[in-house]
Formats: C-alpha cells, sequence, structure tokens
C-alpha cells in the first residue's frame, strides 16, 4: 500500500512536470520537479523509498520524453539512493537540511546527466545544463518548502497504521 | 550507525542491475514503444487535469498584470474593482480565446495547399532537456509519423509518436530537431539547416550558409521543401544575428522562431497536400 502511495505520488509529478511547471516557468529556465520530489522524498522515506521514487519517476520521465533514454531514470535513481542515506540525520520538520539537499541535489542532477550526455556522446546539451544552474535552484528552492510539508504530512498521516 | 547492513547491500545490487539495465538499453537505443504508450494512456487523464490548471495559471498570471495596471490607473474606483475583476477574467479569457482562434481560422482559410487538422497542447515535454509536446489528436484521427506541425506564426515541429488519441510533437527548438531552410529574400535565396541550439535554447541556428552567402538581420527563414519531412514555404523565423564559423568556410544565422513556443495552446497538422508540388 505504502509502495503504491509514492509510486501514485510520482505519477503525478511526471504529470504536473509536463502540464503545470512549464506554465510557472520563465525566461526558458524549467525547474525539474520530479527530481525535487525524489530529493525530498527520500530524506524523509529512507533510502529505498528515494530508489523507488527515483527509478519510477525518471523512467516515466525518459519513457515519455524525446531526449537519450536513462539520463533521467539514471540520475534520480543515483540521487534517491544518495540522498536517502541521510534520512536518519534530518531533523523532520527544520527546513534547513531539505533546503541544502535541494541545493546539493540540483548541482549532482546537472553533474549526474552531463556525465550521462557525455557517455552517449552528446556534449553539445552540456553547458546549458550549467548556464541555468542558479535559476533552476532558485526555482527548486522555491518548490521545496511545500513538497517537504507535503511528505511530512503524509508521513505521520501514515504513523498509527505502519503499527512501528 | 550501520551503512553496510544486509539491506543496504540488496539495494546496492539493485541500483547496479536497474543502472546496468538502463545503460545497456541506451546504448541499444531501445525507445521501449509499448511501455512509453502504456506510460502516456496512464499520465493522458492526469495530464488533461493539470492542463487545465496550467492554463489557468497562465491566464492568471496574464490577468493579474493586467489588473496591477488597471489598479494604478483607477486608484479611486477600487471597490467597483473587486466586482469586475471575475467579469474581467473571464472576458480577457474569451477575448484571447476568441483572438487565437480567429488568428488559426484566417490562416486555415488563407492556407490551401494543404490539408490540415487543429489539435489542442495537452501537455509538454516532462524532461528538462529537450522540446516536445502532447497533442490531442492520434492516430485514430489520421495523424502519423514526420507529419508537419504549424500554426499561423508558422513552423512548429513534427511528430515523431503516434498513439490512440494523442501525438508526441518534436518542437523545432529540440537540439535533435532540424529542418532545411531558405532565405526567403528574392536577392538571396540562400540555403541551410536549421536546427535548435541548446546553447542558446530561445533561438534557433540556421547552419551550413557559405561564406559569402548573402545573409543579413531582418531576413525571414523558410523552409526549402528539401529535407522530406516539411514542404516548401513554412515560415520559420528571422535572422537576428550572423556569425563566422569557427572552421572559416562557413558562418551561422542566429533566428528568432516565428512561433511563440511557451504559449502554445493549439496547433496545425499538416496531414497532407491539396495541390502536389511538382517537379
Amino acid at each position: 500500500m505504502k509502495i503504491l502511495m509514492w509510486l501514485f505520488g510520482m505519477l503525478l509529478s511526471v504529470s504536473l512536470q509536463s502540464t503545470v511547471i512549464p506554465a510557472i516557468s520563465a525566461g526558458g529556465v524549467q525547474p525539474d520537479f520530479v527530481m525535487v520530489v525524489v530529493v525530498l522524498a527520500a530524506l524523509t522515506g529512507g533510502r529505498e523509498t528515494g530508489v523507488l521514487c527515483g527509478v519510477f519517476g525518471g523512467l516515466l520521465q525518459d519513457l515519455l520524453s524525446v531526449g537519450p533514454f536513462g539520463v533521467h531514470t539514471l540520475t534520480k535513481m543515483t540521487l534517491g539512493l544518495l540522498m536517502g542515506f541521510y534520512e536518519r540525520k534530518v531533523n523532520q520538520g527544520n527546513l534547513l537540511l531539505p533546503m541544502m539537499a535541494i541545493v546539493a541535489g540540483t548541482v549532482g542532477s546537472g553533474v549526474l546527466s552531463a556525465l550521462f550526455l557525455l557517455a552517449y556522446g552528446l556534449a553539445g546539451a552540456i553547458p546549458a545544463l550549467f548556464l541555468r544552474m542558479v535559476p533552476v535552484t532558485a526555482y527548486h528552492l522555491l518548490l521545496a518548502a511545500p513538497v517537504y510539508a507535503a511528505l511530512l504530512w503524509l508521513k505521520r498521516l501514515q504513523a498509527p497504521k505502519m503499527g512501528g | 550507525m550501520r551503512w553496510f547492513d544486509k539491506k543496504t547491500v540488496v539495494l546496492c545490487v539493485l541500483f547496479l542491475t536497474v543502472f546496468l539495465l538502463v545503460v545497456s538499453a541506451a546504448r541499444l537505443q531501445n525507445r521501449y514503444p509499448l511501455m512509453s504508450r502504456l506510460a502516456a494512456a496512464v499520465l493522458t487523464p492526469f495530464d488533461y487535469v493539470f492542463s487545465g490548471l496550467a492554463g489557468g495559471i497562465q491566464t492568471g498570471t496574464l490577468f493579474t498584470r493586467d489588473l496591477a495596471t488597471v489598479y494604478r490607473e483607477n486608484q479611486n474606483l477600487r471597490a467597483e474593482n473587486q466586482e469586475l475583476r471575475h467579469v474581467v477574467f473571464q472576458l480577457t479569457e474569451k477575448a484571447a480565446e476568441n483572438e487565437r482562434l480567429q488568428a488559426m481560422l484566417e490562416f486555415r482559410t488563407k492556407t490551401v495547399a494543404f490539408q490540415m487538422k487543429a489539435a489542442a497542447v495537452i501537455g509538454r515535454d516532462p524532461g528538462t532537456l529537450n522540446h516536445s509536446l502532447l497533442i490531442n489528436q492520434g492516430a485514430s484521427d489520421g495523424i502519423r509519423v514526420n507529419m508537419p506541425v504549424v500554426t499561423h506564426q508558422g513552423l512548429v515541429g513534427h511528430v515523431i509518436e503516434v498513439f490512440g488519441g494523442t501525438a508526441k510533437v518534436r518542437l523545432l527548438l529540440d537540439a535533435n530537431s532540424s529542418a532545411a531552410a531558405m532565405v526567403q529574400r528574392p536577392q538571396s535565396r540562400a540555403v541551410g539547416i536549421v536546427e535548435g541550439n541548446p546553447a542558446q535554447p530561445a533561438l534557433l541556428r540556421m547552419k551550413n550558409l557559405l561564406r559569402d552567402s548573402d545573409v543579413i538581420k531582418g531576413d525571414k527563414i523558410m523552409t526549402s521543401g528539401l529535407g522530406g519531412i516539411y514542404p516548401k514555404g513554412l515560415l520559420i523565423g528571422e535572422v537576428v544575428d550572423v556569425v563566422d564559423d569557427d572552421g572559416g568556410l562557413l558562418k551561422n544565422a542566429m533566428i528568432r522562431s516565428a512561433v511563440d513556443f511557451s504559449r502554445l495552446e493549439e496547433v496545425f497538422v499538416i496531414t497532407g497536400e491539396r495541390t502536389p508540388v511538382r517537379p
């Protein structure tokens, strides 16, 4: 049930990424909402949740995108795993570490995407990734607070049913 | 904290397995069309719902700007404004829709050479590296792969994937997109290839222009009909800059697209030509 909830959440995230996010982008800078959700899901749910959300969200993006297959899956899966290791270090409710994780996740996502694009022989798209990094990070930080609040709320909602 | 417990090892093995599977799939350039179709089918209902919300946000943004101006000019009418906001909101949306549809209708009436099918944009590329659209016309409506997509402003792109009731369109802005093009000015008629420009995503680049080609700022660029996908004479955009290529023999023209890709809501898919082009 918990897994289905996460999968459904990622489904909604990818749909929002392709519909609502373009409407709030400005100057050609488009945030990666799915990445924000994966990073924060990993921090609140742990590495298993991070990898699950990363693989599913990234795979949907890859399947629906016309870009090189695998870039989103590999990037998000890696971020989900790495961020999941910090689950217990996060003081749930304090926004500082999640915000730092979003900054690290944005930079990490850029670096990982660049590495994968390089491996696929698509180096031409790499400069654009880094040129847009600062405004994209700002966008991600803006999105992080409501997403993190929603994830914490969902986690608290589940807690009594889990039975420890 | 135990970082390398049994759970972590299992997770890492799973991670590596998925990593290797995706890398091998990418190397084989396998696009998994069945899975793509399934994913599109699952997401389409959500996209429909959220595209309405996205339209509302865009309209709301425009409306807020308009209101700010009205507010400054009519401070003494604030109270009345409250009542009028709702009306203005609806009228603005209707007027914008009316204007858009009228322009599309005029374009369709004037463009007698092509058979066209109108489609609404219901989604955009969920990735951040590429530019594509999802439209609400698909195989069941006669849409096929490689059909050109246009608006009354000019060329938008071409269909790259078709599902039952929807189709995916690769925009001309995409780095992997290209179109055979030529300068419209009769004294020039220089030909080249227009493609997406990842370094400057807002502009297109016309490459393969000889150094002595007659291309100047302000030149209109249109399709040349040589590429096999796009028919001749579709407006692409206007030259905003001409730069020499590093190699020495060629130069590039930077083009501002005639189409405002950020505000695409309706498009036409060219499904055929009424008057076949004779050699």
